[in-house]
This record gives structure tokens, sequence and C-alpha cells, in this order.
């Protein structure tokens, strides 16, 4: 790494959210540049660094927490910052210009000011206002994640939104936006400045599937050349070099934030990374915002020259620290136990849990703005909890009654100042439920945060975009799930997200009719949802996830006391469909399998010394990759199970679709078993087939 | 940073690793690799090229540049360098599941051959108190025995249990080293000769014991823990997600006293401070750490700590080079968090926790029904649990209980089942709040159960058997009731306190009926006035424990007592019966294997003969009978596998029944029953044994 930076920190303020820290254009050249940070307390801070010393130029009094803050005004030196559904305007100095209600139902995820024109997000909803009355609006359906303006030579301006279904929207007027696929969810735009110039045409887009969800983005000089810095959810801090024309970036430095002391691979999440000059004229660095509220750069200035610059610092830190513990042994003392009613929240959760294409089971993070004392899941649906490497604590499964609605209780007890963990979990389709999670804190009096995060029931179902996957597989043949009835649009669509994942904020109506299609991360078949008021129409390849669907939509109603007509017509092709799908897996998996007991045999035959001479070149191979086999096979140890599971579950579902008859999943795995040992799909097709000539059951289906 | 880096490119069995100096001058690196063999690593070897036998022969080291191998051809189990004598070369010792093998490297040539018929789980090379010179001590299945430097067995004594791990220190400050041992029955024992001066019970099976100045030792067991003790009190403990392969105590920061350094299965390597854990330096290697020693590997006259990896990773770090300065900024920082850290703990006290959690708490007690130990907890009106998680060892399979209702509830019950007779020490949290709530306060407790808390008090039962009354433990305590029954207070969850009057001076003394709620056997308790106590139960370990417990209580140092356990008897009697079966066949299958062994070898010698004069035919029936015999030798040696199984667990019977005997007495009286019994093993005298059960 060709950059060597160092850390300076600078201050410590309340919980912050991405995106609320900025620095202002420098007077001069190289000089000294300040910088606004805006926390969950409400509070605004501008801090800047005169001779060598953080100086508060400004601090406003606490209120509703703070989301955003974006700069405006000409020279960018107007700060603006949304508090809710309000956006208030500040000068560089502290004076406040601006407050303006949007009359926003929701409070503003994402802000923008170009000029006269702001740009407000709420949820699925992106308004712009120019001189504070409403310009256009555009209702996206999907969760906006981040708003940037760029103006056009015309009075027209561009909106460029990040959306949550995989997608950048570009607004022009009224017009319908055009739309941009990405890979993976979007959630930070950032425009390419160079310097204080910006980039009426460059943005830089961070994604949520960036390996670790980008956090924060910026690009600026630090040393030789235009950087990308880039801040992550897991605390790393990226630098890498501005690609040139058909070159890769490459990286030029990274750090993890650390926690003090004993703790290991402990660190918190990045909201904010922005390059400037901060603490020394003349040398540029990163300005990075934690979680937390941890303020520090990473500078340019070599290490020997850093160290005396901060004795005054100390000693004032010092003292405040002195004042602190007077306060707190007074409160001991005093312990009153009147309530400030505008006291702050504490225990602030920020949490996360997203599905891992590769593996099929779903990373959960948590991060807490005090050190976390214990972490306790409790899921009243059967899930596997799975190890991950970067997390320390202590892991005690506890013994729980499924009777009770226990079927996992675990603690992770943390190692001293850990503020983040991140675990993972598998879930098993069509056993939907709620994972129950309580956050203790470290801090005294002890308190815990209570989420509930739901598991819906085909939790391993991704949602497909248009124009993803362009090599364009055959589909079907499908199973077609129908429910006529007296549902409105908005109900059947709410049915909808108990029973699969990332199911859009409102319905995306085309010509009335409301279109979702999903695939199955683990098997690869496909889920088309179509649905209007009064009907619907769900294709599906496998006939297990019809069924699913099937018995959570008319459990819904039900509840509702919502009668629907409910019609399955089984495709007896999808059968073979699904099968081809799972073959190539499972006979990976039994590939692997087999490397993995020749590679024990060899070990226990003690023939693994001298391959060369004593090995025929197969298992000189497998001897070469057995590292790399072997890790593989641990990452998935029980996928062969969980690809019978699906057989399994195909025939048992089959057997209810198509001849209405309920067989328990036991005796499906004995009917089943010969066929699946023989590996030949032919025979395990004729398993299904067979059962249909033998046992002649009425169906009520149609073929 | 380290000071050196190689890498040997072999798997290297994990614990397997050690160093010596076998030419009496340089550092060598010793390791077991896959299959049985073993590595010696010796960078400052002068090549020799004198010895250029080819003769391959079992047993003999093969130099290849630095690295040599030798090949053992079974797993092994230990190794450990050192100085038996005067000579001044380290001898590798090697043990494996049924030998130890005392080998000369400089010399390349065995030095002695010892069956273990418990096998070599650990060695260790010493200066022990109670023995002139420098012993090999080996510990095996549930017995440790002591080599002069001939090989000649010295000493020899039975530890209830597996042995993992052994250390070399003393223990009580006497400047005399004692022996300390641990199992995988989770069991720590200091001994020094016959007597027991000490032992815990840790909360999984032990990993690593290592000696420390000042009285102290380091220890982790298997379940991630990993602690200090000094004299019998624990410093401090640290758990973690991985397991501990190695400890060892080295001054790496070269402040003149050592640290704590641990390696772990995942890669890890820190040094602690020994007083009071805090980690001052760690290093993370890809692979799991197999070993860590101390050698003087650059010949600089000052020993280098080396870290090996299971990968074959090997990296030297030299004493006081390796600290890290503190980075610039890093005072800063620390105070910038410290601020954070108080500011957070004032806004939480000052904070949005609803009026009503103020001043609330939690009812708690402790009761013992319905086969298990319970603890109840209530919540004050208005706010509900949510769940309880208790912290525990030992006790459940992980670390933790937890409850967790339905809904928020009133009232909870946490049941127990300790599945031990120790006391329990339980760290619970309760979360309480409103109904709906989702910030909740969490309260903390400390309570301890106690040791005999999964006895429950019962009513005298109608019907006694006569079997019943058979069993008994009878001793002088010679102590006030008031004292004893002080003891069951502490010792037994009982509804109310037991009390007994002062001023009845005549009274007729104790008599509790116990219910274990394990296997609803019934226990009695009889005391009276002079403090004569009867224990009538079908449980000697009961028995024992109660002993055990009550005389600690009471300070007492020698109890003798008079014991009746018909059964326990009758087993101890069949196993020596069966141990004395066993040992004649194994001789028998012996002479057989010889025999066989015998043939083998002729018919090799045939068959080579028929190769030579090229007779195919010749060749060909020698091959068949090779194979015959060969079935037949692989027959009978699963025959003498399954007999010695059985012996060993025949022995290990016996070694237990010793032990569950000398439970029931304290101090002296219990070491001659130890040694009674042992000596009546020995010369296979049933009646012998039998008397010193009874009677000590």
């Amino acid at each position: 790494m060709s950059l060597p930076l160092s850390r300076i920190d600078y201050a410590a303020v309340g919980v912050t959210s991405r995106g609320t820290t900025r620095v202002f254009s420098a007077k001069e050249h190289k000089q000294t540049q300040k910088f606004a940070v805006a926390d969950h307390d409400g509070i605004l801070h501008v801090y800047g660094v005169k001779k060598g010393e953080l100086q508060v130029s400004f601090k406003s009094l606490p209120g509703p927490r703070i989301n955003k803050l974006v700069l405006g005004g000409t020279g960018h030196d107007k700060i603006y910052i949304a508090q809710g559904n309000t956006v208030k305007g500040y000068t560089k100095k502290g004076k406040l210009f601006l407050e303006f209600d949007t009359n926003l139902i929701d409070p503003i995820s994402a802000l923008y000011v170009l000029g006269p024109d702001l740009a407000a997000c709420a949820r699925d909803l992106y308004h712009r206002y120019h001189d504070c009355k409403d310009a256009d609006s555009y209702l996206a359906g999907e969760t906006l994640y981040d708003v940037v303006l760029l103006p056009t030579d015309g009075s027209f301006i561009f909106a460029i939104l990040a959306c949550g279904d995989c997608a950048i929207r570009v607004l022009h007027g009224t017009k319908t936006p055009a739309v941009l696929r990405l890979p993976s969810v979007p959630t930070v735009l950032s425009l390419y400045r160079e310097g204080d110039v910006e980039s009426k045409e460059r943005v830089l887009v961070g994604t949520i599937d960036g390996k670790v969800e980008i956090t924060s983005l910026d690009t600026y000089e630090l040393q030789d050349g235009l950087d990308i810095l880039i801040g992550r959810q897991d605390g790393t801090v990226e630098i890498y070099t501005f690609p040139e024309e058909d070159m890769l970036p490459s990286l030029r430095y990274r750090y993890v934030v650390p926690k003090k002391l004993f703790s290991q691979n402990a660190s918190e999440s990045i909201s904010s990374v922005v390059g400037g000059i901060i603490g020394a004229a003349g040398y540029p660095e990163v300005l990075v915002t934690t979680y937390s509220g941890r303020i520090f750069g990473l500078t340019t200035k070599p290490p020997g020259l850093l160290e005396a610059d901060q004795n005054d610092g100390l000693i004032k830190l010092k003292v405040e620290i002195e004042q602190l513990q007077e306060k707190l042994k007074e409160e001991k003392e005093t312990a009153s136990f009147s309530v400030d009613p505008l006291a702050p929240l504490i225990l602030s959760v920020n949490h996360r849990m997203t599905l891992n294409r590769e593996d099929v089971s779903y990373s959960l993070f948590i991060e807490l703005d005090t050190p976390i004392d214990n972490i306790l899941i409790q899921s009243d649906t059967p899930i596997v909890l799975l190890d991950v490497e970067s997390n320390s604590a202590v892991v005690s499964l506890s013994t729980c009654n499924p009777r009770e609605g226990n079927f996992v209780l675990a603690t992770y007890r943390c190692q001293i100042n850990t503020n983040h963990l991140e675990m993972r979990l598998r879930t098993i389709e069509g056993q939907p439920g709620t994972l129950q999670i309580y956050v203790t804190s470290q801090v005294q009096p002890k308190c815990c945060r209570k989420l509930s995060i739901p598991i819906p029931a085909l939790s391993l179902h991704v949602r497909q975009h248009e124009v993803e996957n362009p090599e364009t597989r055959t589909e079907g043949p499908f199973n077609a799930l129908r429910l006529i009835g007296s549902f409105t649009i908005a109900e059947i669509h709410a049915w909808l997200s108990f029973a699969l994942p990332d199911v859009p904020e409102r319905p995306l109506l085309e010509e009335g009719e409301a279109i979702l299609s999903y695939v199955s991360s683990f098997i690869g078949s496909v889920l088309k949802c179509r649905y209007k008021k009064g009907s619907a129409v769900f294709l599906g390849e496998n006939i297990s996830t019809v069924i699913i669907l099937r018995d959570i939509l008319t459990r819904e109603a039900t509840k509702r006391k919502i009668k629907l007509d409910v019609f399955c017509d089984v495709s007896d092709g999808s059968i073979s469909r699904v099968l081809e799908l799972v073959f190539p897996q499972l006979n990976a998996v039994d590939d692997l399998i087999t490397k993995v007991k020749i590679l024990n045999a060899l070990e226990e035959w003690e023939l693994k010394e001298n391959p060369k001479e004593n090995l025929c070149t197969e298992y000189q191979e497998l001897l070469q990759k057995e590292s790399e086999i072997k890790s593989q096979m641990e990452k998935d140890s029980e996928l062969l199970e969980r690809l019978h599971a699906v057989i399994t579950d195909l025939y048992v579902d089959w057997e209810r679709a198509k001849r209405s008859r309920r067989i328990s999943s036991k005796d499906a795995v004995e009917k089943l078993g010969a066929a699946l040992k023989s590996r030949e799909l032919a025979q395990v097709l004729q398993v299904f087939v067979d059962a249909n000539n033998t046992v002649p059951a009425p169906s009520s289906c149609k073929d | 940073m380290a000071a050196f880096s190689l890498n040997i490119q072999k798997h290297i069995e994990s614990g397997l690793v050690t160093s010596g100096k076998f030419d009496g001058s340089h550092a060598c690196l010793v390791a077991a690799t896959y299959g049985g063999n073993i590595l010696v690593h010796s960078p400052h070897r002068q090549p020799q090229i004198t010895s250029h036998d080819h003769e391959q022969s079992d047993r003999k080291l093969s130099w290849s540049g630095e690295l040599a191998e030798l090949h053992i051809g079974t797993e092994i189990t230990a190794l450990c360098t050192g100085r038996l004598n005067d000579d001044e070369r380290d001898i590798l010792l090697i043990g494996t599941a049924s030998h130890v093998l005392a080998y000369n490297i400089e010399d390349n040539s065995d030095s002695f051959y010892k069956e273990m018929s418990d096998g070599a789980r650990y060695i260790m090379i010493g200066k022990l108190s109670w023995l002139p010179n420098q012993v090999a001590i080996i510990g095996g299945n549930s017995s440790v025995t002591i080599l002069d430097s001939q090989g000649a067995e010295i000493f020899w004594t039975v530890v209830g249990g597996t042995v993992t791990s052994l250390a070399i220190f003393d223990f009580d400050g006497d400047d005399e080293n004692e022996l300390i041992t641990g199992t995988k029955e989770s069991e720590i024992k200091v001994y020094k000769k016959d007597n027991l001066l000490w032992e815990t019970k840790e909360t999984a099976s032990i990993n690593t014991l290592t000696g420390l100045p000042n009285r102290r030792f380091v220890y982790s067991v298997g379940n991630g823990t990993l602690g200090v003790y000094e004299m019998a009190q624990r410093l401090w403990r640290v758990k973690s997600k991985h397991r501990v392969v190695v400890t060892r105590s080295f001054d790496l920061n070269g402040d003149g006293t050592p640290e704590v350094i641990t390696g772990w299965n995942n890669g890890k390597v820190d040094a602690r401070s020994f007083n009071n854990g805090e980690v001052i330096f760690k290093i993370q290697l890809s692979a799991g750490i197999a070993g860590i020693v101390e050698a003087d590997y650059r010949r600089i006259g000052k020993s280098d700590l080396i870290v090996v990896s299971s990968a074959g990773e090997v990296r030297g770090y030299s004493s006081s080079s390796t600290m890290d300065t503190p980075e610039p900024g890093e005072i800063m920082r620390d105070l910038l968090a410290k601020k954070q850290v108080l500011q957070m703990e004032l806004r939480q006290r000052g904070a949005s926790v609803p009026n009503m959690y103020h001043g609330t708490k939690l009812a708690v007690s402790l009761m013992t029904s319905n086969g298990a130990a319970r603890v109840a907890l209530a919540s004050g009106p208005g706010l509900f649990i949510h769940c309880a998680i208790v912290f525990t060892e030992g006790v459940f399979e992980g670390e933790t209980l937890v409850v967790h209702p339905n809904r928020p509830r009133g009232e909870l019950e946490i049941e127990l089942r300790p599945p031990k007779n120790a006391p329990v020490d339980m760290y619970v949290k309760v979360c309480v709040g409103p109904a709906g709530a989702d910030l909740l306060q969490v309260f903390e407790m400390t309570r301890q159960l106690p040791r005999f808390c999964m006895y429950q008090i019962i009513e005298r039962p109608e019907q006694i058997t006569e079997d019943f009354t058979k069993n008994s433990v009878t001793a002088e305590f010679t102590e006030r009731l008031q004292r004893i029954a002080l003891w069951l207070n502490q010792n037994l969850v009982l509804p109310e306190e037991f009390e007994i009057k002062e001023n009845k001076p005549n009274n007729e003394g104790i008599e509790i009926w116990l219910r274990g709620m394990r296997d609803n056997k019934i226990h009695c308790f009889m005391a009276n006035s002079t403090g004569k106590i009867t224990i009538q139960t079908e449980d000697i370990i009961f028995a024992g424990d109660i002993v055990q417990s009550l005389s600690l209580y009471l300070g007492l140092r020698e109890l003798s007592s008079e014991v009746s356990f018909p059964a326990e008897e009758k087993k101890m009697l069949d196993a020596l019966e069966r141990v004395k079966e066993l040992k004649e066949i194994d001789i028998r299958l012996q002479a057989e294997a010889a025999n066989d062994t015998a043939l083998l070898k002729n018919l090799i010698i045939r068959l080579e003969d028929a190769r030579i004069l090229e007779n195919i035919d010749d060749m060909r029936k020698r091959l068949v009978q090779l194979k015959n015999v060969n079935a037949d030798l692989i027959r009978e040696h699963e025959i003498r596998m399954k007999s010695y199984k059985e012996l060993t667990a025949n022995l290990k019977q016996l070694n237990l029944g010793v032990q569950h005997a000398a439970r029931l007495r304290v101090g002296k009286s219990a070491s001659n029953t130890v040694a009674q019994c042992r000596a009546a093993i020995q010369d296979e005298n049933s009646k012998a044994l039998v008397l010193a059960i009874r009677h000590g």
C-alpha cells in the first residue's frame, strides 16, 4: 500500500447517521478547512483547527435526531440538516436562516441542495422544492437511499435517486425516469469532485453488496492524483486511486477502526468519510466519523510531526473527564429519580439483516452506541446459527422447548469494548417466524434494547428486476396459483410481505396490475407474482414455493375474514424442471464429499508424504487442492442434507397438490431414499411418476 | 516484530512441539507430523559426511539438510526433551498409546524403550522434591508413572482420570517442586509424593498447565477458558470461543517478570500479564498454533520464544523486542473513549428509562421442588419479566440457560439441575419492563446454589428395605449439633432454617431424610449429641461428598470412619477377580503372538528364497500361507485389544472404588485407605481389600 497515513483524533459527538459530516471549502488554497457534524442528539457542531488546536466555532442546542447534513449555497457555505420532516438551514457561523416544514409524512432520509432547489426523500417518496415551494415529486415505490441533483443547461434539473430495487433512477422534469439497473442495492451517491469543483456529469455509487456495505464515499486528492475514499459498515476506510481510462482502481490504503485495549476485530461502522485539509495546513487528510460519534482524521502529515501538536488538547480533555467523573459521583450519591423529559434517547441500535446469496445464509449485523455486554437471540421458528470468524463473542446455546415457542435461545457474551457484532444464521423456507433480539449494554445502570426481525416464509427468495440476468434461461413450466376474492391491491400486497422478503413499500402498478418476480437463491427456481384488485396469479417453477405461498395468503385472508377462491394448477413438467436445477448442485456436493473422504483415507493410511512418488495424478491433484476442498466443505457441511430436504419437500408438496394427499416427510424420505442414492435424475423422477400410476388418487386439478 | 521466521512446510500435530540441545549446545526444534513421524529441525547442525550408511533400519533418523525425520509408525501422543543424567545432551522422549521411547538424537539410537500399559498422554522431565535426580514423569490413562534415566519405574500413583497435562513447580512455597496433574475429567490435583495437597474441579477437560514463579500456575480448559491460580486462589480467568493449544511463561517485554503466553487453535498467540490477564501483545498466524517453545535459535546466548503453527510456519520472537510502541495520538484516543463512556453513563442515569423503573426491585427466592432447584423471580407491579439469562459453568452444555416466556410475565421460575454436588455460582440477568416495551431494565444478581441443592428434604419413609440399612458410613465428628445444623442450613435448600435449641442439653440428635432429585434415591443423615454422624445411603459418592463437605466446614484435618457398602465391595471384588483373569489371558495371548511372529518371519524368508530361485509356485504357496498367518495375527490382535480394553476398564473401576473409599475419610486415614487398598490390589488379596474399604 502506497500511502502512509496516521490517525489523529479530534472529538467525540453523539451517535451519527450516515452522511452527516461535511467539510467547508477553504478560504485560501491549502489552508485548514472547517467542518460540520450533526448527531442523533440533534446537535449541529462546526469545528475548525486553529494553531494546531481543535476549536468549536458553533454548537446548536439539542433537538430531534438529525438524519442528514448537506452543504448548499454559493461556495457551499450554508448547512442544511434534516430533522424529522423539517429542513433547517444554518450559516457557517451558526445563524439559523431557514426552518422549513416539508409536510412529508415520513422523516427525511436523504437530502440534497442545489442553488434554490432542495430535494428530500422520505421512505419511497422523492420531493423537490424550488425556493421552498413544491416543484415536483415522484413516488418510487421503493426505499430511497440517497439523492443527488445535477444542473442542466436549461432550467431543468436532473434528480438521481438510489432505489432499493437495485436501480438508479434519473428524473428529468416530470418525465418517466430512466432506470439504470445495478447488481446490488445502491446506498450512497456522491458527486465526483476535484477539490471544490464538483462534476456535473460524474456520480459515484456505493452499493450494499460491495463485499461489505459501503456507507460513505468521496473523491479527494490526497497525494499525487485523485483518490476514491470509501467508508464501510464493518469499520474499514479504504482509499483507491481514481481509475484512468481502462485501468482498474488500485488499493492504496486500508484502515480498520480499532477499538482500544484488549478486543480483537472490534470496530464500529463508518458513517462518513470526507477529504479535506483539517488538522494542519498543507496536509490533505481523510476526515472520518464513526457510528458512535468519534471523529478522527487520517492525515498525510508524517507521524513524527504529530506528537507535540496535541498536548493542550490532552490537558483540556483530562479536565473534562475529571468534571464528568465528579458529576457521575454526585449523581450516584444523590440518586435523584427526577427524570428529565428532554433527556435524549439511549441505546441506539443499528441493525441490518441481509441474505448472502453465495451460501444462502443471512448475516445479522448489530451495532450499539455503547459497548455491548451480551446479545440474546430468541427465535420462534427453527433456524441454525453459524459461526463467524470475526465474531469473538462466546456463544452459548441454551436448552429450549419448542412447545413454548422457543426454537433457539442463544447468548453471545461479548469481549470487552465490543460495539458491534456480526452473526450468521440459516433459515428454512416455509418456516416463517420472528427473531427477538435483546441487546444489553455494558454501561450502568444496565438496560437492554429489544428488536424484532420478521423472517418471511420464502426467506431464501431474492427479488428479480427486469434487466437483471441478461443470459435469459428458459423458464417454466410453471405451477399456477390463482386467487380470486374481494381484496384490495393494498391488502394482497401487505399479505405478500409476510411471505416474501424485500417486498417494495408500495405495489408497483402497471396498468392497474402489480408485478413482482423472485428467484430462489438456493435452487434457482423462479416465482412470478401478478396481482390486482380482486385477483392474483402466482406462477412458480417449484411446487413447494407455490404451496407455501398459498398457505400464507389463505391464512392472512382468513384472519381478515376475506373469502378467497383458490385454484391451483399443478404442472407435471415442473418437477423435472426443479430436479434439473437441484441435480447439478447435488452432484457437486457429492463429488466434494467423495474427495474429502479420499483425502481422509489418504491421511489415515499415511500416504500424504511424497505424493509424487506414491500416488496417481488424480490423488496428487487432490492433495494439492486439499485446503481449498476442505474449506469448501466447511463452508456448508450440511448442504447435502439441505438439498435432500428440498427434494423431499418437493415430493410431499407434490403429493399434496397433485393428489390432495398428505404424507409425512419421513415417508417421503423412505420412498426417495434409493433413488437419491443412485444420483440418477430419471430414477428420482420415476418415484414421482410411479406414485401416480400405482395409486390412482382423485385429483381436482386440471393438467 | 518477529526476530526470524521460516516455514518447514509440513503439517505439525497440535500440542506436539518441543525443543532441545541434542548435542549439548545447538538448539533444535522437534515436532510430530502426520502418521507418527517426528521431525527434527536443526539450523546449526554441521553436515556430517561420515555417516553415509544407507541402511534403512527401523527407528533411525534420516537427515536431509537441516531436517531429519524419525519414523515411529504409530500415533504420537506426547513429546518431551530434557536431561535425565549428567550428560549435557538432551534426550528426546516420545510417548505413544503403549510405550515411551527415549531417543538419543546425536547417537541416533534408543536410550530405552519402555512399555506403558496406561499409555503416555503427557511427558515431562524435571526434579521433584521427594526424588534425588531428574526424572521423567509420564501421565497416562488414570495413572502417573515416574521413570529414572534408565527407564526403570521408581514411582507410580493413580489419578482419577485421563491425564492431559502435567506441571512441576513450587505450589506451596517451600522451595521444593510439587507435581500438578490435569485430567480430561476436569480435575486439577497437586501431589507431594503420595499426598494430595490440593484439588479443584474446573468446568471442562484440562488442556494445559504451566507453572509460574510465586506459587502460581496457568491452566486452560476445553471450553476456551484460560486462567491463573495462586496457591489455591484463582487470580483471574478469561474465556474465548477458541481453544487453547499451549501455554507457556516467557518474559516477552523484557521487564524481568514472565508473561503468560498462550497459543490458540485459531492461530492467535497472546501474551498476558499474569497478575490480571491483561493482553500486552498479540499476533495472528494463518493456521492454528501447534506449539510454542523457548530456544536459543539464533545462537545469541539468549532464548527466543518460538511459535510453530500447524501448517509448519515458525516464527521467533526475542525477549524485550516485540512491544508495541504506542501510536501517536493513542493517548488522545483513549481519553476520548473514556470521555464517551462517562457521557454515556451519565446519560443513561439521567435518561429516558421510564420513571417507574426506578426503585423497583425484583423478588428472588430459592427452593427445591419437583425434581429441580428453582430460582423464582417476581417483578414489581406494572412490570413484567421479558426474559432471564443464567450464566454459570459446568451445569449446562453451554454457559447459559435462557428462560424466555411466550409473553412477558410477572413471575418466572428458573429450573436448575446441577449435575454434581458442588456449589454453583450463578450470575443472573433479568430483563424487566412494561409489556410491549422495547427498552428494558436489566437486573443483575449473583447467587450461589448450595452444594446439595438437588436433595429435597422429606418425611421419614414408612418402608425402608433391609438392604438400605446395610449401607452406611459412621464417623466421629465430635462437634456440637448446632454447628452441624449450621452446615445443613448452608448446604441444603430448606423450606425453613434448621434450628437446635441451645438450652436443651440432652436432645436426641438430628435425623434428616433426603430424596435425591436426580435418581429419586433416598438417603438418611443422622447425628447424635456427641457428634457421631451416620449416613445411610446406597450412593457411596454422595456419602463421600457429605463427609468431605462437612469436614471442610468444621475444619477437620483427620477423620476416620467405619464403612459398609456391600454392593460397592462386591463390584470391586468382581473387578479384582476379572483383572486377575485378564492378566493371565494377556500373558497367554502374548505368547501366541510371539509364536505367530516367529512363523511370519520364517515364511518371509522362505518367500524371499522362492523369489530368488524364481520358483513361482512356491512363492504363491508362501504368500497364501502368509495371508493366513496375517489374518490370524489380526484376529489375535483384536482379541488382545478387546481384553486390554476390558482390563483398563476394570482397573479404572478399581481405582474409582479406592478413591470413593478414601473420600469417606480425611487426612492420614484417607491416604492409609488408598495405600492399603492399593497393596491389596497389587497382591490380588480380596480379603485385605474389603478390610481396607471397611475400616480404612
